[in-house]
């Protein structure tokens, strides 16, 4: 019996100690994370503009979102678009580059160093860049068109073309994708390699039928992560275009933004991000759900 | 052989004393601490007989009087350009007991929210969405401030009556005009641009049929089909900070007030289909991707393309003579009356509107902001701002008696129209809105729908009238 109380009290003591160090972390998660969560979650259900207190509405910013408010619909179609285009572009660009910078070849590790810059280099200034690239009188591209005597490319100026624009710039930065794609790349056994030369395998087939499945689970990863961020894509739209022209790059979180900030409705702005999160979960669960059909495991 | 080893108590018995010895020194009275700081300072510098305005960095120290409170104020200053650490400057030299903390700028509120929200609003603060904040009940009024002072009046003329009801609302004076006050839009032209086009430059249009036909005149393309030179983009401003998808402009220009004094609102008229359609007038006689275009390729320079006489008009507001000049003193230019439809010609009219010190619920301190505030209306204050960047103070007193021959005599001109048509003008406009940014978000909306087909001029005012009524009663609603 004094044993087994020892033994307790000494267990209550390591669980103590365990629970002091990690209680930082607790602090910081229940206050900067829990808290504004369910406090987002509680304005949702009201009317908030910061400066008054809010005033409890129930589902009426939700039923509004999803029954009257004209730019939600719009503002859907844009990220909706921006991900179902945006992601498989920079997806597939992430990964050809990471193929390509697989190869043998002088200068690699330069390549790959360039290659990997973009996402290091701050956002504003990457905008700043982009923008005098896009420029329709002096720019990088309709410069030199102008100067051929061609037509100068409307890129952010046109309805059309301001999203696919947006999307070229999310290629340029998915250096941190391609890191990751090169390390899963490396990690193929070479053996593998060697068997499907033996049965005869050409270079195409070995990528097919060795790298690819080899791969897939760092495809995984690549696509929820770059899903979710694109998702949330708010500093191209915003510095670029400020969500126009019309609208057409008026994406999801650069309306909870102007909701909340321009329009002092950060209660509407509250439900707009509980609903972008269920969005969210919505897609990366339909995306884990259909994974073992694509995802091959080694060990398995 | 005994072993020198602390012990885990020992160590916590160590720990838990630095703790407390920190603890106790951290609430022991603070000496007076002699302030050091790098200031910018303004110098007069005469080069080859020219004298410019030339920026020196000078240590300073003070020792504020341990007899007076000394006070912190914290003033989101607006704009981040030295010369508001040289007005700070000025003013901490004649109240050594204040000490100036200068703020954000450029702040569009967000800051403002989250600054109020967590108890850390600003003394004194400036260019923010003004009706929105005053509406929502978080600056001080200013009535009694001003009664009890002998530096500034509403009624005697020396600021224009109508740059404090820019700020008035509900019955009450909400904001001290200080910086870029005075009548809000003036139309400018590229005198050069016009010449070259060979048109004259003395007789300048008045009517938007007038500037179109100029407009059509003035724009040339490349063999490709590229703009080279633009007449006007009527909406150009809405890149800048102070957008001129400005709502209350165009209702102005066409004679009417799109949210009366009882707050309801009036946009669903003709008047609004006319001037969505002269917008549209303008989008489809160029192609409305080439003047965004234009417009926005000149973004990082003042007034964009027309500071670099590429486009020949644009409306723009009062700081824009000495920033053009600043940025092209090649081109001269010129700044009169807005346009207004034939049905009105020979009609001008003004906006009174720009920026204003408001002093927050939350200050400790509001006699000594009211005092930051009314500074920036006096000499010291201008005479910074127009050495630096050519705005005009807003006091008559001052502007009778300064030397603003840093400027040309026309930039002189232009600037002083925007203040002499506050008083001038057939129709001075104050607009009140108190959910502006809404109403800016649906405007920029409605005008960019019809540029680009979406919906009619028609669809366009009804859905504004319908949108932002509904929002105005939400607000209104939750007001009580």
């Amino acid at each position: 019996m004094a044993k087994r109380l020892s033994v307790d009290r000494h267990a209550v003591r390591q669980t103590a100690k365990g629970l002091l160090f990690v209680s930082p972390w607790i602090i910081g998660f229940l206050a900067f994370v829990v808290y504004p969560m369910g406090a987002s979650f509680y304005y949702s259900l009201t009317h908030y503009d910061v400066l008054r207190p809010p005033r409890f509405v129930g589902l009426a910013n939700y039923v509004e979102m999803l029954t009257t408010d004209e730019t939600f619909g719009i503002v859907i179609y844009n990220t909706l678009w921006f991900v179902v285009i945006g992601v498989p572009a920079s997806f597939l660009t992430a990964f050809l580059l990471a193929v390509l910078l697989n190869q043998k070849m002088r200068f690699r590790p330069f390549f790959r160093t360039i290659f990997f810059l973009p996402s290091i280099t701050p956002a504003v200034a990457s905008v700043m860049v982009w923008l005098w690239i896009y420029n329709t009188q002096f720019g990088l591209i309709n410069g030199v068109l102008i100067g051929l005597g061609m037509r100068a490319i409307p890129w952010l100026s046109s309805q059309a073309l301001a999203k696919p624009s947006l999307a070229i710039i999310q290629c340029w930065t998915q250096g941190t994708a391609i890191v990751i794609f090169l390390a899963g790349l490396q990690d193929v056994p070479r053996s593998l390699y060697e068997a499907a030369l033996v049965d005869g395998a050409n270079k195409l087939q070995q990528f097919w039928n060795v790298t690819v499945p080899m791969v897939t689970p760092v495809m995984l990863f690549v696509l929820l992560t770059g899903l979710i961020s694109t998702f949330q894509s708010f500093l191209l739209p915003w510095l670029l275009t400020e969500g126009g022209p019309n609208n057409a790059t008026e994406l999801y979180s650069v309306y909870v933004y102007r909701s909340a900030f321009q329009h002092f409705k950060m209660g509407y702005a509250s439900a707009l991000s509980w609903l972008l999160l269920l969005i969210i979960v919505t897609f990366t669960f339909v995306i884990f759900r259909t994974s073992a059909r694509w995802v091959y495991y080694g060990g398995e | 052989m005994a072993k020198n080893v602390l012990s885990r108590r020992s160590f916590l018995g160590l720990a838990a004393g630095a703790v407390s010895g920190a603890v106790l020194a951290g609430c022991a009275t603070p000496t007076p601490e002699v302030i050091r700081e790098t200031i910018i300072e303004t110098v007069v510098v005469e080069t080859e007989g020219e004298e410019k305005i030339v920026e020196v960095e000078v240590e300073v120290t003070s020792v504020p009087d341990p007899s007076q409170e000394q006070i912190e104020l914290l003033w989101w200053c607006g704009w981040p350009g030295p010369y508001m650490q040289a007005i700070a400057k000025s003013f901490e030299d004649q109240r050594p007991n204040i000490r100036l903390e200068l703020g954000l700028f450029y702040i569009e509120g967000r800051q403002l929210l989250a600054a109020i929200a967590g108890g850390n609003a600003p003394d004194l603060v400036e260019d923010i969405p003004y009706l929105e904040t005053i509406a929502r009940d978080v600056i001080l009024p200013i009535d009694d401030l001003v009664a009890g002072s002998d530096r500034i009046s509403f009624d005697d003329g020396d600021i224009a009556k109508a740059s404090f009801e820019a700020f008035f609302w509900q019955g009450q004076h909400y904001g001290v005009p200080s910086c870029d006050i005075a009548g809000r839009e003036g139309m400018g032209f590229n005198l050069d641009v016009i010449d070259a086009a060979g048109l004259d430059v003395d007789n300048l249009p008045t009517t938007w049929e007038e500037v179109f036909d100029w407009h059509q005149q003035i724009t040339t393309y490349d063999s490709a089909g590229n703009l080279d030179v633009l007449g006007m983009d009527p909406m150009a401003e809405r890149t800048d900070a102070c957008s001129f998808g400005d709502p209350w402009m165009w209702p102005h220009m066409w004679g009417f007030e799109y949210i009366s004094d009882d707050l309801v609102y009036d946009i669903d008229r003709p008047e609004t289909v006319e001037f969505l359609n002269v917008i549209k007038m303008f989008s489809d006689d160029v192609g409305v991707e080439k003047l965004d275009g234009m417009s926005t390729a000149y973004a990082g320079v003042s007034r964009g393309a027309f500071g670099v006489g590429r486009v020949a008009m644009r409306i723009t507001y009062p700081s824009g003579p000495g920033d053009i000049w600043n940025v092209n003193p090649s081109d001269t230019y010129k700044f009169t009356y807005v346009p207004v439809p034939e049905s009105r010609k020979g009609t001008t009219i003004q906006t009174a509107q720009g920026h204003a010190g408001l002093i927050t619920k939350d200050t400790k301190y509001a006699e000594e902001s009211f005092d930051l505030a009314v500074f920036l209306t006096e000499k010291e204050a201008s005479d910074i701002l127009y050495g630096y960047i050519g705005w005009l103070g807003p006091r008559k007193s001052w502007r009778d008696a300064a030397d603003l021959s840093k400027y040309p005599e026309y930039v002189q001109e232009n600037i002083l129209y925007f203040i002499d048509s506050l008083d001038e003008a057939d129709e001075t406009w104050i607009s009140r809105d108190p959910i502006e940014g809404i109403t800016q978000t649906a405007w920029q909306d409605a005008y960019q729908a019809v540029q680009y087909g979406d919906l009619t001029p028609e669809e366009a005012a009804k859905k504004m009238q319908d949108d932002l009524t509904k929002e105005l009663n939400q607000f209104l609603e939750e007001r009580g």
